[in-house]
């Protein structure tokens, strides 16, 4: 049954998705691209698009997948799977948390997960650049993103807006 | 943002707690946002605090893309495709940015080898999450591991 995968699959990558929701862009894209395929490469690009323009986690673009596999009833089944079950751990864990403060492992572990959730995140970078379409002119517009990021602080769902703006009138 | 928000203008937790529920949201699974907004919630009303936090966060998103995907995913107009094709190139561009940033933080030669070979082994060897996890969190343990407090 097509929910009870989607559940299956969002389930998983929610309680791998240690270090936020870019780490698991790679596995994502493995499921919901390579293995199931419920939508194609350039698809998997323009939800995570539209994720970053939404407020709140980028990872609701799971919403998308969702709702391109089973409609509004597959959105929410896979929205309330990427979501729910580390929303669980995460409340679990917070009480926890303050009375380990001064445990020399939390420090180690917080310090051990940063370059292995960075690689990932690399990883993810790939595998999304592979789905853009548009040729020069977008290949274009992601690097002058990324410089105006790295030299600006201006907001980033606003810069993604604009590049929807843009895209309308030159990408076609 | 969220840092203005629940520290300074509302005073609902002081910069310590709230660093210290900012490096857990980050440690765990799931994604930063809704995780702050979980133990927040959870921190001031405990779980009927982490629900409402939680739903609160979700939901406008949800709407937002809902409201978007019902009439863009299946439209077949030139512009929309454009707009859509805009809006991922964009986003790839920002979250290069990001990596970028995050990675000339760690100048640390084990780290960079750690972080290269990660990418490497999901790019090359299409390793899976699970089993990238379980091979690189146990090295990354041993190899960034420093003892005595020393720092990096």
């Amino acid at each position: 049954m097509i929910y009870a995968r989607l559940a299956l699959v969002f389930t998983i990558l929610s309680l791998l998705g240690f270090g936020g929701g870019n780490a698991i862009i790679p596995q994502m894209h493995a499921d919901v691209v390579d293995h199931f395929h419920w939508i194609t490469s350039t698809q998997f690009a323009r939800f995570y698009g539209l994720g970053k323009l939404s407020p709140g986690a980028t990872t609701t673009m799971a919403a998308l997948v969702g709702f391109a596999v089973a409609g509004l009833l597959g959105a929410t089944v896979a929205t309330l799977a990427v979501f729910v079950p580390s929303g669980v751990v995460v409340y679990a864990t917070g009480h926890v948390w303050g009375k380990l403060r001064g445990n020399p492992w939390r420090e180690r572990v917080a310090r051990a997960i940063k370059p292995v959730v960075l690689g990932l995140i690399w990883a993810g970078v790939y595998t999304l650049a592979r789905g853009v379409a548009g040729g020069p002119i977008a290949i274009g517009m992601a690097v002058v993103a990324a410089v105006l990021m790295l030299v600006t602080d201006w907001n980033q769902a606003a810069m993604v807006l604009v590049a929807g703006a843009i895209g309308a009138a030159v990408l076609h | 943002m969220i840092r203005r928000e629940v520290v300074k203008r509302r005073a609902w937790l002081d910069d310590d707690e709230y660093l210290d529920l900012l490096s857990l949201g980050n440690l765990l699974p799931g994604s930063n946002p809704i995780n702050i907004a979980v133990l927040v919630g959870s921190h001031l009303a405990g779980w009927p605090g982490a629900c409402a936090a939680f739903f609160a966060s979700v939901i406008p998103g949800f709407a937002i893309l809902m409201a978007i995907g019902a009439f863009a995913l299946d439209s077949h107009l030139p512009w929309m495709s454009g707009a859509l094709g805009g809006c991922a190139a964009v986003a790839v561009g920002l979250t290069f940015a990001n990596a970028v940033e995050l990675t000339i933080k760690r100048i640390d030669v084990v780290e960079i080898a750690l972080i290269v070979a990660v990418a490497a082994a999901v790019i090359v060897f299409h390793v899976s999450l699970a089993l990238t996890l379980l091979i690189f969190i146990p090295i990354a343990l041993v190899a960034t591991h420093r003892p005595n407090g020393k720092k990096p």
